[in-house]
C-alpha cells in the first residue's frame, strides 16, 4: 500500500476518532483493536482497577467485536462506563491515525501490535510472562497483578461462555 | 547540545514575538527540561514564576542549579493564577498528557500555553514522508532484499544490540543486511563488522522511526532502540521486573533469541605504541595506572566528589598512577592531579589492559570494557527495596550487573549508600575499592 493510502486511512480515522469524543466526552477511551480474546478478557477484568487507578468517573470502551460490547456489563458494574461498536475498517483507521500522532493521553489501546509492534510479546512464555502480566504492566501500567474476582456467565450463548468463563 | 540550541531559539521567538509579555511564566516538564528553559528565559531577562509538576512530593521549593524555584501541583493554581499566568510545557514524553490537563484548568493553546519542540500532525506527517523518501533510497542503494536495521541509543545501548546482531542475522537467514545509525554506533560499527553500517543524522533517525509507527507491516525495518520515548504505543515495562536482566532486554525482548544464545564480544585492538606514548606524555605507568570513570547519564544518584578524591589520593599514596576517563564536551575532570586519558571506544578494552585497573560507575562503558583483562571495580547504587523504576531505567547490580548480564565473571560489583552523608563513609569506600582495584 502506497503512503498516501495510509494517510487517507488515518484522515478517515481522525473523523471517526472526533465523532466518537464528541458524542462521548469520557475521561478515559479504551480502544481494541485485537482479535484475541486473552488481551481483550483481562482487559475487561482489571478495567474497574483501571479506571480508579486513572482516578477517571467515565470511560468508554471501542471494540470491533459485538461480543465484547454485550459483555462489559459483566465485568463492571460502572453504569459510566459505556462501549461502542466500531466496523474493522474504521477501527483501522482508527489504529492508523493514532500511528500517526498521539491525539489524546485519554486513549489506551489493548494491544502489544497494533498499529506496531512493541516487541513486547517477544517476552511471552520467558521468566513466566503471559498476555495477563504484559497486559497489566505494559498496557494498564499497573505495578502488579491487581486482585479482581472473575465473573461468571450463567447465559447460554456459547462464544460468551467461553470468553467469561476461565 | 542541538537540540538544547534549537529550544532556546523557540523560546527566543516567543518572546520576539511578545507572547510571554506581561504574564507569570509557569513551566512544566522533568528538572532537566525546567532548567533549559530556565537559562534561556534568563538570556533574555525573564524567569520561570513556579514549576508546576504532578507530583506531591516536589511541591514547595525546587533547586534548579544554581536558584530555586516554587513548585506547584497544577490543581492547587488558584483562578487568579489562571488569568495572570502562561504555561510553558517541555516534555518529550508527557506533552500531549500535560498540554490536555492545562487546556482543562483553562489554558489555551498559542496564547497562554505553548509546547516546546511539539510534535504536531503536520509535523509528523513531514517527518514520514521524509522517511518513507529515505527508505525507498536505501532500499534503491543496496537492492530490494536489503533489510534495514537501525541502532540508536547511547554507546552501551550500541554495544549490547551489536553482541547479538550476527546471531540474529543468521538465524533470520538475512542475506542483504544494512545497519543505519549514529554516531555512537559508528564507534562500534567496525569492531563488529556491522554490514553496509551508514551513519544517518538524529533527523533521520526520527523519520525513519516515524515510518515504523506509521507503516511497520510493510517495512523490512528493525528498531532497535525500541524503548525510545518517541514510542508512544505500551513500551515495555515488563523488562524490568524482579527476575529480570537487563542482557534479557537484548537477546530477548529485542532479538527475540533462545535463552541460550551467548552474548558475542568482539575482539578489540589497538595501537601499542601510540597507547605508550600517550601513557609516557600523561606520566601513566603500564600496569599501574588506575583509571577512573566518575559520570554515568543512566545513574542519577553519584557518590560525592570527596570520595573519589579520596580515592585518588590512596591509590596515589599506594605507589599508582591514576587517569581519568571522561568526555571532555561536557563532563569535568575535578581531580586534583589525574590527567584526562582519552582513548577511542574501539581501543578502550587494550587501553585498560595497559593501564592495570578501572574504577568506574555503572555506565554504558562499563558493558563495552567488560571483556578487559585487568581489575575493575564497577560501582552501583544500592536499590531500595521492592522499589522499580519501570518507565525509565534500573541502575541496581541485580538487573545490570555485569556478573548477572553474563558480560564478564571477574569484576568487583560494589553498591553504595547514596543517602550515606557522613564522610567517613565514603573514605572507607574509598579505602575498600584503592584495595581491591589494586589486588
Amino acid at each position: 500500500m502506497v503512503l498516501w493510502m495510509h494517510f487517507l486511512k488515518a484522515q478517515i480515522g481522525e473523523k471517526v476518532w472526533d465523532k466518537i469524543r464528541k458524542q462521548n466526552g469520557a475521561e478515559l477511551y479504551i480502544i481494541m483493536p485485537e482479535k484475541d480474546d486473552e488481551y481483550n478478557y483481562y482487559a475487561l477484568l482489571y478495567l474497574d482497577k483501571y479506571i480508579s487507578r486513572k482516578e477517571a468517573e467515565t470511560a468508554t470502551i471501542i471494540c470491533s467485536d459485538h461480543m465484547i460490547k454485550r459483555v462489559v456489563s459483566v465485568f463492571t458494574k460502572n453504569s459510566r462506563v459505556h462501549s461502542i461498536y466500531l466496523s474493522r475498517f474504521k477501527m483501522e483507521c482508527l489504529i492508523k491515525y493514532y500511528a500517526l500522532y498521539e491525539f489524546s493521553s485519554k486513549v489506551t489501546i489493548i494491544s502489544l501490535k497494533k498499529p506496531y509492534d512493541t516487541y513486547g510479546e517477544n517476552l511471552l512464555g520467558f521468566k513466566g510472562v503471559t498476555k495477563e502480566t504484559l497486559l497489566c504492566f505494559d498496557i494498564y501500567r499497573f505495578y502488579e497483578i491487581p486482585n479482581a474476582k472473575k465473573p461468571y456467565y450463567k447465559g447460554n450463548n456459547q462464544r460468551i461462555r467461553d470468553f467469561v468463563n476461565r | 547540545m542541538e537540540e538544547k540550541d534549537s529550544l532556546t531559539d523557540e523560546i527566543f521567538e516567543l518572546i520576539h514575538e511578545k507572547k510571554l509579555d506581561g504574564k507569570k511564566i509557569y513551566a512544566m516538564g522533568g528538572i532537566p527540561n525546567i532548567i533549559i528553559i530556565q537559562k534561556s528565559l534568563y538570556k533574555k531577562g525573564l524567569s520561570i514564576h513556579t514549576i508546576l509538576d504532578n507530583n506531591p512530593k516536589i511541591e514547595g521549593t525546587v533547586s534548579l542549579e544554581t536558584t530555586q524555584c516554587r513548585a506547584l501541583i497544577p490543581i492547587h493554581l488558584t483562578k487568579e493564577d489562571i488569568e495572570t499566568g502562561l504555561v510553558i510545557i517541555y516534555s518529550v514524553r508527557f506533552w500531549c498528557e500535560m498540554k490536555e490537563q492545562m487546556e482543562e484548568l483553562g489554558f489555551t493553546m498559542g496564547k497562554t500555553l505553548f509546547v516546546l519542540k511539539m510534535l504536531t500532525l503536520e509535523k509528523k506527517k513531514t517527518y514520514i514522508k521524509t522517511g518513507n523518501e529515505l527508505y525507498k533510497k536505501y532500499k534503491k542503494r543496496y537492492g530490494k532484499d536489503a533489510y534495514f536495521f537501525l541502532f540508536l541509543g547511547p554507546i552501551g545501548d550500541n554495544y549490547l544490540f551489536g553482541g547479538f546482531y550476527k546471531e540474529y542475522v543468521r538465524r533470520k537467514k538475512i542475506n542483504n543486511p544494512v545497519c543505519l545509525g549514529t554516531k555512537n554506533t559508528e564507534k562500534i560499527a567496525d569492531l563488529y563488522d556491522l554490514d553496509n553500517f551508514l551513519m544517518i543524522t538524529e533527523q533521520e533517525v526520527l523519520a525513519l522511526e516515524f515510518l515504523y509507527m506509521f507503516k511497520c507491516e510493510h517495512l523490512s525495518l528493525k528498531i532497535l532502540q525500541i524503548w525510545d520515548f518517541q514510542f508512544h504505543l505500551n513500551r515495555d515495562r515488563i523488562r524490568f521486573d524482579e527476575s529480570f536482566t537487563f542482557m534479557d532486554t537484548y537477546r530477548t525482548y529485542i532479538y527475540h533469541l533462545d535463552h541460550n544464545v551467548e552474548f558475542e564480544h568482539p575482539v578489540f585492538t589497538y595501537n601499542e605504541e601510540k597507547c605508550a606514548e600517550i601513557f609516557d606524555g600523561n606520566h601513566l605507568q603500564r600496569g599501574k595506572t588506575i583509571v577512573l570513570a566518575p559520570y554515568a547519564y543512566s545513574i542519577k544518584q553519584r557518590p560525592p566528589q570527596l570520595f573519589w578524591l579520596e580515592l585518588e589520593r590512596i591509590l596515589y599514596r599506594k605507589g599508582y598512577k591514576v587517569a581519568v576517563n571522561i568526555n571532555p564536551l561536557n563532563e569535568m575532570n575535578f581531580f586534583k592531579h589525574a590527567p584526562t586519558l582519552l582513548f577511542p571506544i574501539a581501543e578502550s578494552v587494550k587501553y585498560l589492559e595497559f593501564a592495570g585497573g578501572f574504577v568506574g560507575m555503572r555506565s554504558g562503558f562499563c558493558d563495552v570494557i567488560s571483556s578487559a583483562l585487568c581489575n575493575k571495580v564497577i560501582l552501583y547504587p544500592k536499590r531500595i527495596a521492592g522499589h522499580i523504576d519501570y518507565e525509565n531505567h534500573r541502575p541496581d547490580v541485580d538487573f545490570g550487573g555485569l556478573k548477572n548480564m553474563g558480560l564478564c565473571s571477574t569484576a568487583c560489583e560494589l553498591e553504595f549508600d547514596n543517602t550515606a552523608t557522613s564522610d567517613n563513609y565514603w573514605c572507607q569506600m574509598a579505602m575498600y575499592i584503592a584495595e581491591s582495584v589494586t589486588r
